[in-house]
């Protein structure tokens, strides 16, 4: 067939304007390669491709990606495939600069003769000055509180247990201690009083551990509570002294998953008024941040009110979330850290929240919680991954992602700093679905014991499991405390000494110690409480005056966590110490 | 009446010219103008079971080209078929830009690239001219022609229209192609001197096909065809040596 030319272009320029051109595969991109980049900072583009053909592609699509440079992490879904109409797949490319320079990434997908390519990405990484306080840091979630359901121990954060150093220490010593040979160079407390936070900060200054502060600030709460929070912040501070407070408190967190679209005035007052807080205690140089579902960070509903609430953080404050790639149920647990390119993986949260308008680099962000469930269900707490595709705890995937979670700590160009949640089971967080995943994200169960032996949930795999026996045997034990009777006792009480000579059944090790309670304020008993005594059984107890001189003596039997105090032998007959129950009372008579 | 009849039967036979006829060996060259008529479409496969690639020509340019040709006259007095010439002839024909639009797997809705390519085109031809009529100087006459021609495809282009993605060119390449051609057409002689003959002339030729080279890649099994036809208008000059 011929056709003149002059007809014909007539004919064509009507049906040109008839019909639009469509691309058969057409592409979508998402996320950029900024012009320049830095070390440290994270970035995702994601190309997606969509075919428009009517029919479903007769050979496989061949898709490459060309890179210069070892920097990129690239997920390619869509070569081989065979993609039916209206279907889609992406091609996904991470950027995490290790090296300086000039970056180039190409890709090609071909359908068909037809090669199309996308524009070329470059980019050129600059170096950066990254903050070696939070990069690289690996601590641990620590809740004291960590026994099942019912537990004496939950009703009472910090007791005496032991001995180190020549001195009588506490559980939370005994625990940090073990934390500390794990590997694991800060902790993190939460939904604790006084007492125990000033128990821990002392604790973790001996250890030389440092300690990230929460104040207990609730979603949608009122000032009222940021005024509570401020006054145990004072009281802590006041207790544990500004020294010891600033040497081993680096950040504060001004409460933990508490944004709603409803509070956030609210948490920017409470932000606001914890700095105010440490700077009139003499400590206005440790940071107050707050810690945020990941979600808030990585796919905001209100970026405005990310960025209000950075903005009243500290300069030197990192940004705080909680991804939780188990959760989502994102497979294999290596990939789930660092795979950019895996929706959900840690590092793609990274490169996702590093994308937003609020943050600005070199800010490191801190996963002020991340872990990986060892046994159980998502089904309790509603996890996505339970109604969509599953969810795969197990010691073996938790050890498998927590590896790969210090590797991606470690490495500086993430910028990154984690707190592993957590370090002990807690089955009491939903005792009423024994099963909850929710109960079972240590790396140590509840009584201590490394789960699986498995060195590999550590950061440090050296880790010897009989050297560092943290709390193992307590639940073999009873608590008992001692409480003053004389007149005014919560102020006058005289110092006294508390002698506990046993042996852990569990461990067969001394449990043995000698305590000192000084005389103290005890005016308010959430500060300095009467103190509390770990007694196992067949213990011999000796409770000494230091002003009278006198002392008591008594044997114990613990039973089933209950204890029994046996006929109580005193040097002095004028002071007699009474132990019935769980207390022993000491004489009123200034003893 | 009988009259009449005589002059009519002597105007038959020979006429009286104002000028003498022009006869012998002779040199010429022309130029003029052509619009090649091309296929409608080239077909382009893809790779297995996909449909196959439509490249649409559209327009195609109007170009001008030169001839020279040499040959020898026969001539009559007569005023009926006065002349016959044979003659060699070259032409050369300018570069005609071939536009069009590329139809992925020949479906209207994917008409998403723009092409473009170069057509030049020189024809080798023997010819055959018979004068019909001389009326004083001008005759008219009939032409025919047969040889080849040497066609040259090149400089291929192509763009994505708007909204669609570009894609690597197949980067169809330089190709000469040698076709049988031929022609067939008319005009009118005029006899401006004792040596030189003016002619005007239209012809339709046919000249083979146009081959592109094998593109690249994807493309090294495939390449672009059209048949080249073409309507032309030549203005000659032939100069007759020894008249």
């Amino acid at each position: 067939m011929r056709l003149q030319m002059t007809g014909l272009g007539l004919l064509t320029l009507f049906m040109n304007t008839a019909i639009a051109a469509t691309d058969p595969l057409s592409w979508s991109v998402t996320g950029s390669f900024p012009a320049r980049t830095s070390v440290g900072n994270s970035y995702l583009v994601v190309y997606t491709f969509t075919s428009h053909l009517p029919f479903t592609m007769p050979t496989s699509l061949t898709a490459t990606v060309q890179t210069t440079g070892n920097d990129f992490t690239i997920t390619n879904e869509c070569h081989g495939q065979k993609l039916s109409p209206g279907k889609s797949c992406n091609i996904s490319i991470g950027l995490n600069p290790k090296s300086l320079g000039n970056k180039t990434v190409a890709v090609t997908v071909k359908y068909s003769n037809t090669t199309i390519a996308p524009p070329v990405l470059t980019t050129t990484t600059l170096a950066t000055s990254l903050d070696s306080n939070w990069v690289g840091l690996i601590g641990v979630n620590y809740s004291p509180n960590h026994y099942a359901s019912g537990n004496q121990f939950n009703n009472h954060d910090v007791f005496y247990t032991g001995t180190a150093n020549g001195n009588g220490v506490s559980n939370t010593y005994m625990e940090m201690s073990q934390l500390k040979a794990a590997g694991f160079t800060a902790v993190r407390s939460y939904q604790t009083v006084e007492y125990a936070w000033i128990d821990i900060i002392n604790s973790a200054n001996a250890l030389g551990l440092k300690v990230i502060y929460e104040a207990v600030i609730p979603q949608n709460g009122s000032n009222a509570d940021i005024t509570n929070a401020v006054s145990v912040l004072n009281n802590v501070i006041s207790a544990v002294g500004a020294s010891v407070f600033s040497s081993t408190v680096t950040l504060v967190f001004a409460g933990h998953e508490n944004y709603s679209n409803t509070d956030i005035s609210y948490l920017t007052s409470a932000v606001s008024q914890l700095q105010s807080a440490l700077s009139s205690n003499g400590v206005g140089s440790i940071p107050v941040g707050s810690a945020l579902v990941s979600g808030d960070l990585v796919t905001p509903g209100s970026p405005s009110d990310m960025q209000a609430l950075i903005n009243s953080y500290s300069a030197s404050a990192p940004l705080g979330f909680d991804p939780y790639p188990f959760q989502w149920g994102v497979m294999p647990p290596d990939q789930a850290v660092s795979n950019m390119t895996l929706i959900n993986s840690i590092a793609w949260d990274y490169a996702k929240v590093q994308a937003q308008s609020f943050y600005v680099s070199p800010r490191p962000i801190l996963m002020a919680e991340t872990g990986w469930a060892t046994s159980g269900t998502g089904q309790f707490a509603g996890y996505y991954c339970y109604s969509n595709g599953g969810c795969f705890p197990s010691v073996a995937n938790a050890a498998t992602y927590l590896t790969a979670l210090y590797k991606y700590v470690k490495t500086t160009s993430n910028n990154s700093g984690v707190l592993v949640f957590e370090a002990y089971d807690e089955p009491a967080k939903d005792p009423g679905n024994p099963t909850d995943a929710e109960n079972f994200y240590g790396v140590f169960d509840t009584n201590c014991n490394l789960k699986n032996n498995n060195t590999n949930l550590l950061p440090n795999t050296s880790f010897s499991t009989t050297s560092n026996l943290g709390c193992q045997g307590y639940v073999n034990g009873a608590l008992f405390t001692v409480v003053g009777t004389q007149p005014g006792a919560v102020t006058n009480q005289p110092p006294f000494i508390v002698q506990v000579t046993q042996t852990n059944p569990t461990t067969n090790l001394s449990a043995s110690y000698t305590v000192t309670t000084p005389n103290q304020n005890r005016t308010n008993q959430n500060v300095y409480p009467w103190p509390q005594f770990l007694a196992f059984n067949n213990t011999s107890i000796t409770i000494t005056g230091v002003t009278s001189g006198a002392s008591c003596s008594t044997t114990a039997t613990v039973t089933n966590q209950v204890i029994s105090f046996g006929a109580m032998s005193c040097t002095n007959p004028s002071y007699p110490v009474n132990c019935s129950g769980t207390v022993c009372y000491l004489p009123f008579n200034n003893f | 009446m009988k009259k009449l009849i005589l002059l009519a039967l002597l105007s038959v036979s020979q006429c009286g010219f104002a000028a003498p006829s022009l006869y012998g060996w002779y040199v010429g060259g022309s130029v003029g103008g052509t619009s090649p008529i091309i296929s409608h479409q080239s077909v382009v496969r893809n790779d297995l079971d996909w449909p196959s690639d439509q490249y649409r020509y559209h327009d195609v340019s109007t170009n001008a080209l030169l001839a020279l040709q040499s040959g020898y006259t026969w001539s009559s007095c007569h005023c009926w078929f006065p002349s016959y010439t044979l003659a060699a002839s070259y032409t050369y024909v300018f570069p005609s830009e071939i536009k069009g639009r590329v139809r992925q797997f020949s479906l209207p809705e994917f008409e998403n690239y723009r092409f473009r390519y170069n057509v030049q085109r020189q024809t080798f031809l023997a010819l055959f001219k018979a004068d019909i009529y001389r009326w004083c100087n001008l005759m008219p006459f009939f032409t025919v022609g047969a040889g080849f021609s040497l066609n040259r495809s090149e400089n291929y282009a192509e763009h994505a229209l708007d909204n669609v993605t570009p894609r690597l060119s197949p980067r169809f390449g330089r190709k000469t192609n040698a076709s049988a051609s031929y022609i067939i057409g008319a005009g009118f002689d005029f006899i401006a001197t004792r040596n030189v003959l003016v002619s005007l002339e239209y012809h339709y030729g046919y000249f083979g096909h146009a081959h592109t080279r094998s593109g690249d890649e994807d493309f090294a099994q495939q390449k672009l065809a059209t048949k080249l036809n073409s309507n032309t208008i030549l203005l000659s000059a032939n100069y007759y040596i020894g008249c």
